[in-house]
């Protein structure tokens, strides 16, 4: 779908795009380190069991129990939580939100300016998997 | 080894510092590539290495045969054993239990019943692709389009070249070779636009097909006896919408792989599902397999040099065996039939409106299905809308995409008698609403949706990031990457199933 065509790169050009690629790869690596810890614990846990592999998880899981710590691993979780109270939503959640949100804009109508605003409760209709589950 | 795992994402890290390291050194780096991608496909399984390395050989040999022969009948003789070489080859892998499952009916009916060697056969991951590929190479050789390959190493990184090797894009000498000829480029787009293929491509495959079938396709199509009509329907919008995202994913990350290490292949797909005819439909979706049928299949039976009759029987032959490379299944076969019926009709409606620009009566490159042209943003099927069942575009489209789905019924069911079963449940009320979850039909909306989204969104995004300074632009694009990754694996079904078309 995307235009792939050559363009004429002389070498220099061509050894900085590589270093930016190698240094943009290795910086997402970090991202990933940081943010995913816990897919890097799984991933050394999955490896074939010797002395290595198994100071490896050690590490790997204090690595993981410091990202926790500092809540690196909170945007990772949030997002697999929202992930599943989409999955479980029915039609009657559905309608229940929309039910809703057509309530607070008319509300919104009539008490323009008085300053409430109960936008909040509806963000977590949907991101609240208890709430969502209970509806089912 | 798998493209969406901590595996390979290690493996490219290293094969893209170091074939860059070496791009000064050609043969050198051309070795390093050939090394790393025996690495790849030995990591699922060694033993197939020979395989390949011995596939390679015969197709190099083959070409140096040819480059040698002086008469047109030992030419001949040569393209015909190299073909038939690699086709054996590929026949006893995918066929010999197949074929031995219905002899052996076929001899107790006439009264001779015996005891056949059924083998316990594992079919080599690739093995279609890489075949087709050595294919294309010796009958461009003999029919003088290319020179054959003096260098080993060029052949056998061609038929071997990871990002392509497992599940396409099927990749053509002409294209491929020249790019190992000369010095490997690399410009700031190229980076930005490879790791956005890389991005989408992982998105369709980790986030969009994986929760299609978890979801929805893989438990409509074990027992659709369970659902009802609506599930069902459901069910195959799902699954049209898992092997696209399957499938085209796979190809943007080929893709995208290849051009971050430098070399540049055309797209596979082309929002398939927006296609207003068949044809159109065949031009968008798996392009390179659709136009070596095209080249190495429909021409060669005669094309449509031979009068209506002729090129219809064309096209069945043609869509027969492209559908039976699917797999040694008559779902497979039925598959390939309604789509060659349904070109056949299209082609019958098409002269019977008498709207049909001459043009497209003659032979020329958008005649059928397997005479996809290369498609590329810029040159996308404009196939006029006399050439579909109807002149209508919104109902074209909607009537080729049904046609689609409906094939897809006998592609993804394990065996006819499900796929037998899966049409009877579409009549049925059933006993409530189990799969069409709103979740499940926004992944669907959503993948649909894509397909009307304008081609050079891609371009003009991986351009911005292009745009930004080498320090600046390498932070972007990590620190965008890196959140992309994280978003799609926190989104995503957790593991990692394999690609569709691994088992082709």
């Amino acid at each position: 779908m995307s235009d792939t065509t050559p363009v004429e790169a002389p070498p220099r050009r061509t050894a900085h795009a590589a270093r930016s690629g190698a240094v943009a790869m290795v910086i997402a690596g970090l991202v990933l380190a940081l943010t995913n810890s816990d897919a890097l614990r799984s991933y050394v846990g999955g490896l074939p069991s010797s002395t290595l592999t198994e100071e490896a998880l050690l590490l790997a899981e204090d690595w993981h129990a410091q990202m926790e710590t500092h809540g690196l691993a909170v945007p990772k979780a949030e997002l697999r939580a929202r992930t599943q109270a989409l999955q479980i939503m029915s039609w009657e959640d559905v309608r229940a939100l929309l039910t809703k949100a057509r309530s607070s804009g008319d509300d919104g109508e009539v008490t323009d300016g008085d300053g409430d605003d109960d936008g909040g409760d509806r963000d977590n209709d949907v991101g609240d998997p208890a709430r969502t589950q209970t509806a089912n | 080894m798998l493209f969406p795992t901590l595996d390979f994402a290690l493996f490219f890290l290293i094969v893209f510092t170091v074939s860059w390291s070496l791009v000064g050194a050609l043969s050198l780096r051309k070795a390093f590539l050939l090394a790393a991608s025996y690495v790849f496909y030995g990591y699922w399984d060694w033993r197939f290495l020979a395989l390949l390395a011995g596939s390679s050989a015969f197709n190099y040999l083959a070409g140096l045969a040819l480059a040698r022969a002086r008469g047109p009948a030992l030419r001949r003789a040569i393209v015909a054993l190299a073909v038939a070489g690699n086709l054996t080859v590929l026949g006893f892998f995918k066929y010999y239990n197949f074929f031995l499952e219905e002899l052996a009916p076929l001899l107790a009916s006439a009264g001779f019943e015996r005891d056949l060697p059924v083998l316990e056969i594992i079919l080599p991951v690739g093995i279609s692709f890489f075949t087709f590929q050595g294919i294309s190479y010796v009958v461009d050789v003999y029919r003088r389009e290319i020179e054959p390959v003096r260098s080993p190493l060029d052949l056998f990184l061609y038929i071997s070249f990871f990002s392509q090797l497992v599940a396409g894009p099927i990749v053509r000498a002409s294209h491929f070779l020249p790019q190992l000829a000369a010095r490997a480029q690399l410009t700031a787009r190229d980076l930005a636009l490879g790791l956005t293929l890389i991005v989408i491509g992982l998105f369709k495959k980790m986030v969009l097909a994986n929760h299609l079938a978890s979801e929805v396709a893989d438990k409509a199509f074990f027992d659709p006896t369970a659902y009802g009509g609506i599930d069902l329907l459901v069910g195959i919008y799902a699954y049209a919408a898992q092997i696209y995202c399957d499938f085209s994913g796979y190809s943007d990350i080929g893709i995208g792989t290849a051009l971050l290490l430098g070399l540049r292949f055309h797209a596979n797909f082309n929002q398939p599902y927006r296609a207003r005819s068949l044809r159109e439909f065949w031009q968008r979706w798996h392009i390179s397999l659709s136009q070596w049928l095209r080249d190495y299949l429909y021409k060669p039976l005669g094309g449509s040099r031979g009068g209506a009759f002729g090129t219809y029987r064309n096209l069945m032959v043609t869509m027969f065996l492209g559908g039976l490379w699917h797999g040694a299944a008559w779902t497979f076969v039925i598959w390939g039939f309604i789509h060659g019926s349904a070109l056949c009709i299209e082609r019958v409606v098409g002269r019977w409106r008498s709207r049909v620009p001459a043009q497209a009566q003659k032979e020329g490159p958008s005649h059928v299905a397997a005479q996809a042209v290369a498609v590329t943003a810029r040159d996308a099927p404009k196939t006029p809308s006399s050439i579909g069942l109807t002149a209508n575009p919104v109902l074209g489209i909607l009537l080729t995409f049904h046609i689609v789905c409906f094939a897809w019924v006998f592609f993804r069911a394990p065996d006819l008698a499900i796929a037998l079963a899966y049409l009877q449940g579409l009549g049925s009320a059933g006993d409530g609403i189990e799969l069409a979850t709103p979740f499940a039909l926004s992944l669907i909306v959503f993948t649909l949706a894509f397909q009307f989204v304008p081609p050079r969104m891609i371009d003009l995004f991986a351009g911005a990031f292009a745009r930004l300074g080498p320090v600046s632009g390498a932070l972007a694009i990590g620190v965008s990457l890196g959140a992309a990754l994280l978003i799609i694996e926190s989104v995503g079904p957790e593991g990692v199933a394999p690609f569709i078309y691994f088992q082709f």
